[in-house]
C-alpha cells in the first residue's frame, strides 16, 4: 500500500514535467508576448523588460530556465515546506506562487465547499428518491435538480443574485465570505450570506449528477442477493440500509467524485467572476489575455499537481469502501 | 425446445454463432425503444436539429438576417408576429439569433461528441490491443493529458488558435479546444472494455474456432465494447456544449456577429433587468437540449448495458 502511494507519487515527477513542457509549447505559439500590450512601450524599455524576464533569450533557452528554477525547489520550515519557484508574474511584477498562495485559498475553499454541497445533498437526494422509488418524492428528488443543472452556473448565478440577494435581500453578492484555514472547522467564522449563493452556483450541476448516480446504484445494490440476506436475516431495515446498500452505493459514487472535485477546485472561474471573487481564475483568465507566461506556466502546474493528487486519493478510497480492491 | 448446434469450426461459421437470435444492437434499440423518456428526447433532438439546420440555411424559417440591426421595427421589444422570439438591445431579431446560436452550439457539441469517439476508439483500441508495452506508452501519455485541469487548458488552447484562418473558422477552433482534453475518458472506456473483453469466453472461443486476429477484433469486441462509449459519448455532448458557453462568458466564444446559445446566454445575463427573454429564450433551447441530451444517455445507458434490468 505504501509502495504503492510512493509508486504514485514519484510518477507525478515526469507527468508534471509533461504538462509544464506542454503548457510552454502552447503558450509560445500564442500569438504575441507580453509587452505587445495596447500602449506602445519605448522600445529602450521594452528592451529592458524583456531582458529582466529573460524574453530577448531563445525559446529553448527561456525554457530550460524556467525548468531549472522549477526544480530547485526552497525548503523552509513553515507550511507548505517546499516553494517551488514557478517565475515571476510580468504584469504584476510579483513571484507567481505568490499570486497562486492568495487566490487558492479562496478558490479551493470555494471549490471544497461546493464539492462538499454537491455530495452532502446529492447523495441525500439520491438515497431518498431510491428509497420511494417511482413516487412523487423520487420525481422531486430527480428531476428538480436535472432542471437545475440544465442551465449554465451563470445563468443560475445571475438569477440568483437577482432573486435571492436584490429581490429578497438574504445574501450578500460582492466577494468571498470564507475565513482563514485554521478556522475552516468554526461554521460562525464564515460569513454565510456571501458565501451561500456562490457554493449553490457552482455546485448544482455536480450536485444534480450525484443525486442520478446515487440513485441508480442504490437501485441496483437493493436487488443484490446479499440486501435480501440481511433482510432474511431479520436486521432492521435501517441497518440494511446504512451498512449494507449505502456503503455498497458508495463505489460509483467515488468514481466521479474524483475528477468532479478537481473540476470544482480548478473551475470556478465563472462564478469568480460574477461574485467579484478574489480567487484564481481572474488572474488567470487575465494572464492569458496578457501573455502572462509566468502565472500561465504557474497555474497549470500548480492545478495539474492538485488534479494528480485528488485522483490518488480517490483511489484509495476506492481499496477503502471495496475490500476487494487491493494496490500492491 | 431446446435445439442444438453442432460447434461449427470453419472461420466463416464462426461468426454465424447466434445468427438465429436478434443481435445486441436489435435487442439494444427495443429496450430503447419501450424508453418513453428516451424516445421523447431524441424526438424533441431531432426536431430542434432539424428546426436549427434548416433554419440557417432557408431564409423563410430564418425570416431575418441574424445580424441585421431592424431599428425600424424598434429595439427590445417583446415576441410579436413580426419577431416571433421579440428583438435583441440591438435590434436584432431573437428567432434569426437562436436558431443560429442553436446550430452553432449543437455543431460544437456533435463536432467534440465525433472527434471524442474516433480518437478515443483509435487511441483505447490500441493501447489494449498493441500488448503490454504498448498499452503502458499510450495510457501513460493519456495519463498526463488527464492531468490538465480541463476548463485551463480549453482556455489557452483557445487563445493559441485565435484568429488563425482554420477551415472551419471560430467553430472549428472552439470544437478543437474541446475535444482535445476530451478524448482521453472514451479512450480509458475502450481500453478497458477491450481488454476485459479479450479475455471472454467467447472470444477465446471465436478464437479456439480460428477466427483471424482482425475478424476477433472487428466482429467479436468492437460491437460488444461500444456500448458504454456510446453513453459515454451521449453524455459528452451537452457537457462540450456547457463548456462553449463557459468559453463564452468569459469572452472567448465565436467571433461577432455570430452567436452560440452560450453568447446568446451571456448577453441576455448582461440585459437581465431590461430584457428578461434575451436570457429566457436561449437558456431555456440550452435547457431542452441538456435535458434531452441526458435521458437519451441515461436510456442509451439502461438499453446497452443488459446487466440492468
Amino acid at each position: 500500500m505504501i509502495a504503492y502511494v510512493i509508486r504514485r507519487l514519484a510518477w507525478l515527477v515526469p507527468l508534471l514535467w509533461a504538462v509544464a513542457t506542454i503548457t510552454f509549447i502552447v503558450m509560445n505559439l500564442v500569438p504575441g508576448g507580453p509587452f505587445d500590450a495596447n500602449e506602445k512601450l519605448p522600445p529602450a524599455t521594452r528592451e529592458l523588460l524583456e531582458e529582466r524576464y529573460n524574453l530577448d533569450k531563445p525559446v529553448y533557452e527561456q525554457y530550460y530556465h524556467y525548468m531549472r528554477d522549477l526544480v530547485l525547489v526552497d525548503v523552509g520550515s513553515e507550511p507548505p515546506f517546499i516553494y517551488p519557484d514557478l517565475g515571476t508574474s510580468f504584469t504584476q511584477d510579483r513571484d507567481v506562487s505568490d499570486i497562486i498562495r492568495d487566490g487558492f485559498t479562496v478558490s479551493a475553499q470555494l471549490g471544497l465547499s461546493a464539492f462538499v454541497f454537491a455530495l452532502v445533498v446529492g447523495m441525500s437526494l439520491g438515497i431518498v428518491s431510491a428509497l420511494n422509488q417511482n413516487s412523487p418524492l423520487d420525481y422531486f428528488g430527480v428531476f428538480l435538480p436535472s432542471l437545475g443543472a440544465a442551465v449554465p452556473s451563470f445563468v443560475i448565478a445571475t438569477v440568483g443574485v437577482l432573486v435571492f440577494a436584490v429581490e429578497l435581500g438574504w445574501f450578500d453578492v460582492l466577494g468571498w465570505g470564507g475565513p482563514a484555514w485554521h478556522e475552516m472547522w468554526n461554521p460562525l467564522a464564515w460569513d454565510w450570506r456571501k458565501v451561500v449563493l456562490p457554493v449553490v452556483s457552482l455546485g448544482l450541476l455536480p450536485m444534480a449528477f450525484i443525486a442520478r448516480i446515487t440513485r441508480a446504484s442504490m437501485l441496483e445494490v437493493l436487488r443484490e442477493d446479499y440486501v435480501r440476506a440481511a433482510r432474511s436475516r431479520g436486521l432492521s431495515e435501517r441497518i440494511v440500509i446504512v451498512r449494507h446498500v449505502v456503503k455498497n452505493s458508495l463505489i460509483p459514487i467515488l468514481t466521479v467524485a474524483g475528477p468532479m472535485f478537481a473540476a470544482l477546485v480548478t473551475g470556478s472561474f465563472i462564478i469568480e467572476r460574477i461574485f467579484a471573487i478574489n480567487g484564481i481564475g481572474s488572474p488567470f483568465v487575465d494572464a492569458v489575455f496578457r501573455r502572462d507566461y509566468g502565472v500561465i506556466m504557474g497555474t497549470t502546474i500548480f492545478y495539474a499537481t492538485v488534479v494528480v493528487i485528488a485522483n490518488l486519493v480517490v483511489d484509495l478510497l476506492y481499496a477503502a469502501v471495496d475490500p476487494r480492491i487491493r494496490y500492491s | 425446445m431446446a435445439h442444438v448446434r453442432t460447434l461449427p469450426l470453419t472461420e466463416h461459421a464462426a461468426g454465424d454463432v447466434g445468427a438465429g437470435h436478434r443481435s445486441i444492437w436489435a435487442d439494444a434499440l427495443r429496450r430503447l425503444s419501450r424508453n418513453r423518456p428516451a424516445m421523447i428526447s431524441l424526438f424533441v433532438l431531432a426536431a430542434i436539429f432539424v428546426l436549427a439546420a434548416l433554419g440557417n440555411y432557408i431564409d423563410a424559417i430564418q425570416r431575418y438576417d441574424p445580424a441585421a440591426l431592424n431599428y425600424e421595427d424598434g429595439t427590445r421589444t417583446g415576441p410579436s408576429w413580426d419577431h416571433f422570439l421579440g428583438q435583441d438591445h440591438l435590434g436584432r431579431d431573437m428567432w434569426a439569433r437562436v436558431l443560429q446560436g442553436t446550430w452553432i452550439s449543437l455543431r460544437v457539441g456533435l463536432g467534440v461528441a465525433a472527434i471524442a469517439f474516433v480518437v478515443g476508439v483509435l487511441v483505447g483500441g490500441a493501447a489494449a490491443l498493441s500488448g503490454s508495452a504498448g498499452d503502458n506508452i499510450v495510457m501513460r501519455a493519456t495519463d498526463a493529458l488527464y492531468a490538465f485541469p480541463d476548463l485551463l487548458f480549453i482556455i489557452l488552447l483557445r487563445a493559441v488558435l485565435a484568429g488563425r484562418d482554420v477551415p472551419g473558422g471560430d467553430v472549428a477552433i472552439i470544437i478543437f479546444a474541446i475535444a482535445f482534453v476530451s478524448w482521453m475518458t472514451v479512450a480509458r472506456l475502450v481500453r478497458g472494455q477491450m481488454l476485459s473483453l479479450a479475455k471472454s469466453d467467447y472470444v477465446t472461443a471465436a478464437r479456439a474456432a480460428g477466427a483471424s486476429q482482425a475478424r476477433i477484433v472487428f466482429v467479436h469486441m468492437l460491437p460488444n465494447a461500444l456500448g458504454p462509449v456510446i453513453v459515454a459519448i451521449t453524455f459528452a455532448i451537452p457537457v462540450a456544449i456547457f463548456a462553449e458557453s463557459a468559453l463564452a462568458f468569459i469572452g472567448f466564444g465565436v467571433a461577432p456577429p455570430a452567436a452560440s446559445l452560450g453568447t446568446l446566454i451571456d448577453e441576455g445575463h448582461r440585459q437581465i433587468i431590461e430584457t428578461k427573454w434575451m436570457l429566457i429564450f436561449p437558456a431555456s433551447v440550452l435547457a431542452l437540449l441538456m435535458l434531452c441530451f441526458t435521458f437519451l444517455g441515461d436510456g442509451l445507458r439502461d438499453a446497452l448495458d443488459p446487466r440492468v434490468r
